[in-house]
């Protein structure tokens, strides 16, 4: 039943695939840690105009899934390569979310300092680059750590339009070599011992953060 | 003390821990299941009267149209069970990847999906005598651009070729010379389509039989499919024939299936009344010369 | 678009089956993944190390890989080892598993949340253990929970479409048929980010109507906020008026 032929023979195969989810998810996370910020602040937007439909937009990507936005994605946009889309889905979904925890970290500075930058007279980038922001960003880095651990544990989607990540090879590989069982717990561990230390790490730096202040 | 509502909430945690075993312990214990067994499989199919099949959901070898099954596949198999003095076919849908892991899984008793007779595959599982010959095509973008004819024009021309996973289009193609980092596996046949005409793909290899029936779905598409070939791996031709699969210990029920599919490919006429509206014809009718036992040599 | 409509019209009792297939898979799941919140919850809560150690194992494994590689188990890898499970099972087990693991920590954040004098006045009031969570604990932890599960509810709503991938006929199982059928690869995803929309904001609603009942049962919701209390000073006035 179980081949340790099977894992030996397979884990260059699936080795290759993690290349490729760890770039989905480091650039994933990048996306929507940037994307997630100017959501948050355009969200704030003074005029309607803005603040609606990005409002709007926002609810929409949360309440709908990754996989039938990647499907999608996939169709309605033929000239980017899949990893692009994975990427950018991944990345605009998970925006959606950062952006309500940067709202919360934005709306948790007190109401003082805005006022005291209208007292000052600054104008608007520099209330938010040099005195908003800075407060705002330092309880929200766990909050981002969780999230890019979700995307990690979430890139075996970008299967569906053919990139070929971890669970990807692994399927193809266990297909061909009648190998399901290795591959998949195989792909399983590789999860766990990438994902685990690493929220460990995560808990530690959030405990850290919040003792420090 | 206020007076208890309805629901109180010791009623509705115990409420809830019944409700989830209770819901979930028929699916479980209904599903679980143990493989194995001995072959008495004929006879006990003809006492229940139905036999279990699977199919991939892959036109025009074996699908659902509207609801009802439909395809050479299923067609043929009725045909032949039904003489064998079992009327009835179950069917189930599972990958194409999965069909022979849940033959083997005790999931149904045959694999009604055309499935190609390769070596690799004989080890699993056992096959009927070849049921059709249907060589491989290429779809491409209409008016062929790149140019392409078959695999082997392919890997000269360094083009992306799309091929449908666990299919074994994806053999031929590394035969021919397509480098692995060329060929893109694909889930379902539509995203073949879709990925070609979107350009995410320069070919779509596929069974000829299959690639007409897709282009017919889509009629409006850009697409056309050029003439079948016969794919060469270490200098043996590839006829791509496909046939029944069953467990490996069932080789009764195999015997017997022969006997019957064997009166229908003899009798072209009967042949082409029964799938020739899938597009099979007389040209799809396996030589006599094509056995089982020599294709599982490879 | 007119043909895609057809096919639709067409199939629709096979839409309607998968559009309950849906709710049945998210329904299901989510009663296996509550009971074992609690069961897990409870668990790695527990001042005995034997049981606490363990379970915490449990739900790190669940935590920490995917539910995709864990369904793909499930229906691949576990009929290798000799036993099976419906396609439907295994869409229940992995889901119920998968969101069990995060719902226990929940359950433990709001266990932890209640005052530490509520849990002190029970044990001088000499409730058991189990009364103390029955009477005590758990109807005041329960409403903090409902939020969180609110959210992992819609998470599993919309980790659904996963189980089409092992031949689950829900909607995306259903819709990915027709589209086979028609071709029509743009209407068929569009349609199905709409239906996927629709129903999870009536589960959004639906638990929301819930986290309201249970506030205001327990005097904390809006409606008790705007139910106008008298103060111990007026009461004192319009008696002293009377």
């Amino acid at each position: 039943m179980w081949h340790w032929s099977n894992v030996t023979e397979s884990l260059p195969v699936v080795l290759r695939g993690f290349r490729l989810t760890l770039l989905a998810t480091v650039l994933g996370s990048l996306v929507a840690a940037v994307l997630g910020l100017a959501l948050a602040i355009a969200g704030r937007a003074p005029t309607r105009w803005v603040r609606v439909p990005v409002r709007a937009a926002v609810a929409f990507v949360r309440s709908t899934p990754v996989m039938i936005q990647l499907f999608a994605a996939w169709v309605l946009l033929p000239r980017l390569s899949v990893t692009v889309i994975g990427v950018g889905v991944l990345g605009v979904h998970y925006a959606a979310y950062t952006s309500e925890v940067y709202r919360a970290g934005i709306d948790a500075v007190p109401r003082g300092q805005w006022e005291a930058c209208t007292a000052l007279s600054l104008p608007r980038h520099r209330v938010w680059r040099a005195v908003v922001l800075p407060q705002a960003l330092r309880n929200v880095l766990p909050a981002l750590g969780n999230y890019a651990i979700s995307m990690f544990k979430e890139t075996p989607f970008l299967s569906v339009i053919g990139v070929a990540e971890m669970v990807h090879q692994a399927n193809e590989f266990g297909s061909e070599h009648f190998a399901y069982l290795e591959t998949l717990t195989l792909t399983a561990a590789i999860f766990l011992v990438a994902s685990y230390p690493t929220s460990v790490g995560l808990r530690t730096l959030e405990e850290r953060l919040a003792r420090s202040h | 003390m206020p007076p208890t509502t309805g629901l109180s909430r010791r009623s509705l945690l115990s409420g809830a821990a019944a409700l989830a075993g209770g819901a979930a312990a028929p699916a479980l214990v209904a599903g679980c299941s143990r493989t194995g067994g001995a072959d008495d499989l004929l006879a006990s199919i003809k006492k229940q009267g139905y036999v279990r099949i699977g199919f991939a959901d892959e036109a025009p070898y074996g699908f659902k149209d509207g609801g009802k099954l439909a395809g050479e596949a299923p067609t043929l198999h009725k045909a032949i069970f039904t003489a064998l003095g079992v009327p009835e076919l179950r069917a189930s849908v599972v990958d194409f990847g999965s069909l022979i892991p849940s033959l083997n899984a005790d999931r149904f008793d045959v694999v009604s999906a055309g499935m190609a007779i390769t070596p690799e595959r004989c080890e699993n599982a056992i096959f009927s005598e070849p049921e059709f010959v249907s060589p491989t095509a290429l779809m491409v973008r209409k008016g062929n651009p790149k140019h392409l004819s078959d695999l082997a024009s392919c890997a000269s021309g360094g083009v992306r070729v799309g091929v449908l996973t666990a299919a074994v289009e994806k053999g031929y193609a590394q035969a021919a010379g397509v480098k692995s980092g060329s060929i893109t596996s694909l889930q379902a046949q539509q995203d073949g389509l879709d990925a070609l005409v979107a350009g995410r793909i320069d070919a779509f290899a596929l069974t000829g039989i299959s690639l007409k029936w897709l282009a017919k779905t889509n009629a409006d598409a850009p697409v056309e499919v050029l003439p079948a070939f016969v794919p060469v791996v270490d200098g043996k031709k590839q006829y791509s024939p496909g046939g029944a699969v069953f467990r490996s210990k069932n080789t009764k029920l195999r015997d017997a299936f022969n006997t019957e599919l064997k009166k229908i490919t003899s009798d072209p006429d009967r042949y082409v009344r029964l799938i020739g509206k899938y597009g099979f014809g007389t040209a799809e009718i396996p030589p006599k010369s094509l056995t089982t036992a020599a294709l599982c040599k490879g | 678009m007119g043909d895609f409509i057809a096919a639709l019209s067409h199939s629709l009792p096979d839409v309607g089956d998968g559009l309950l297939t849906t709710v049945e898979v998210t329904a299901l799941g989510a009663v296996l993944a509550l009971a074992l919140s609690f069961a897990l919850g409870l668990g790695t809560g527990s001042p005995w190390r034997t049981l606490r150690v363990p379970l915490r194992a449990v739900v790190e494994f669940f935590r920490g890989t995917s539910l995709f590689v864990q369904l793909f188990w499930l229906f691949y890898a576990l009929p290798i080892l000799g036993y099976q499970l419906t396609p439907l099972a295994c869409a229940v087990v992995a889901l119920g598993l998968n969101y069990g693991a995060y719902g226990s920590e929940v359950v433990r954040g709001a266990l932890a949340a209640v005052p530490r004098g509520q849990w002190e006045a029970a044990v001088a009031l000499n409730l058991t253990g189990w009364q103390r969570l029955r009477l005590v604990l758990l109807p005041q932890a329960w409403p903090q929970m409902i939020p969180p599960f609110t959210n992992l509810l819609i998470q599993l709503l919309k980790s659904t479409p996963l189980v089409s991938l092992i031949t689950v006929g829900d909607i995306t199982f259903r819709m990915q048929q027709i589209r086979a059928g028609t071709g029509d690869t743009r209407d068929a995803y569009l349609l199905l980010l709409v239906v996927y929309f629709v129903l999870a904001a009536a589960a959004t609603s639906g638990m929301n109507a819930a986290e309201r009942r249970a506030k205001a049962r327990l005097g904390l919701g809006a409606a008790a906020a705007r139910r106008p209390r008298a103060t111990a000073l007026e009461r004192a006035a319009s008696r002293g008026a009377a």
